[in-house]
């Protein structure tokens, strides 16, 4: 016989032998394994604190001021534009959401403030969650909770039952600070992230 | 003609192997929204959401677990494809990748963020691709 005849009956053979070998592996990937092999779980969006514009300022006559973005706060003296700012959070899918926040890369407080504060105990970072309309979420923050104390860091809960109909799904985040009058001086960024999970 | 039908046998011997080394490949559609100013969730279970991210922040990141749950040890390769590749990577035990191929154990599972990045430059729009799993018989 010619070679190619030897070729073409070897081929066939593999692939008589590849068809039974595909039943059994089908078999396998229609096993429930197979399905969850993957899980997707909870989504995080990171947003800067430079989202929301601080302006510049300083501590007076205090041990430390309060700022806070929704424009409250005491002992703080703007030298530059501040305005009412908040990270807007929105649930565009179809599920009812629990949302946390967290700081990203910070030790503590005081760590953002100073690097460490030695004259005072009190810098602090905190969230402060509102409807942006309403009915959008039930279990908001009681006031402002802190993400970042002086010496630790806390996930938060923004919003334990967050509704994803049109009219009643975004809320408002407010950030406040404890700014200790020992606070180093220049430009300050950090990353706060919002965790979502499926209620 | 040798030539060409050693050609057709080689290509037919590597379809034959891939097939046989290949045990499953799992595809996902994946997106994200870059937009302004609002941090907008999505945990619908159709794609792999990364929502709306603001722009200038620092991104967003979706949690997964793969498990194995053949009764051997196996070979799993992450890869994304599409207009949102240049921004997603995989983030596993501390490094980041742009792709990444791992091992795993009988019922062993591996953690991972799939990282939608997003950089300064980076304007509003919408991006897409999609991530594969792909399980592989361990040769070696």
């Amino acid at each position: 016989m010619k070679y190619w005849v030897w070729i073409v009956i070897v081929l066939l053979i593999l692939f008589s032998f590849k068809t039974f070998l595909s039943q059994e592996i089908t078999g396998k990937s229609v096993s429930s394994g197979i399905i969850t092999l993957t899980k997707v779980g909870s989504a995080g969006i990171q947003m800067t604190d430079e989202n929301i514009a601080f302006g510049s300022g300083y501590v007076q006559g205090c041990e430390y001021a309060v700022v806070n973005s929704n424009l409250s706060g005491s002992c703080w003296v703007n030298v530059s534009e501040f305005v009412e700012d908040y990270h807007l959070l929105v649930n565009n899918g179809s599920s009812v959401l629990n949302v946390t926040a967290s700081v990203v890369g910070l030790s503590d407080a005081e760590d953002f403030f100073c690097g460490d504060c030695l004259y005072t105990d009190n810098a602090r970072i905190s969230v402060y969650s509102v409807n942006a309309e309403s009915g959008s979420c039930s279990g908001l923050t009681n006031s402002a909770e802190s993400v970042a104390t002086y010496n630790s860091v806390n996930n938060v809960g923004v919003c334990d039952y967050f509704d994803f109909a049109d009219a009643s799904d975004s809320v408002k985040v407010y950030i406040e600070f404890y700014v200790p009058k020992d606070a180093s001086v220049g430009n300050k960024s950090f990353l706060i992230s919002y965790e979502a999970s499926v209620y | 003609m040798k030539k060409i039908i050693l050609i057709i046998v080689s290509l037919f011997l590597i379809i034959f192997l891939i097939d046989f080394i290949i045990l499953n490949i799992e595809k996902f559609e994946m997106d994200a929204y870059v937009v302004e100013n609002e941090a907008g969730f999505n945990l619908d279970s159709d794609k792999i959401h990364f929502g709306n991210v603001p722009v200038g922040s620092g991104g967003a990141f979706r949690e997964m677990s793969v498990t194995n749950v053949y009764d051997e040890k196996v070979k799993i390769y992450l890869i994304d494809f599409g207009n949102i590749d240049e921004q997603v990577y995989f983030e596993i035990d501390g490094g980041s990748y742009e792709s990444y191929g791992f091992i795993l154990d009988v019922n062993e599972t591996k953690n991972f963020r799939l990282i939608f990045r997003n950089e300064d430059t980076l304007v509003g729009d919408y991006y897409s691709g999609t991530l594969r799993i792909v399980t592989q018989k361990l040769i070696i």
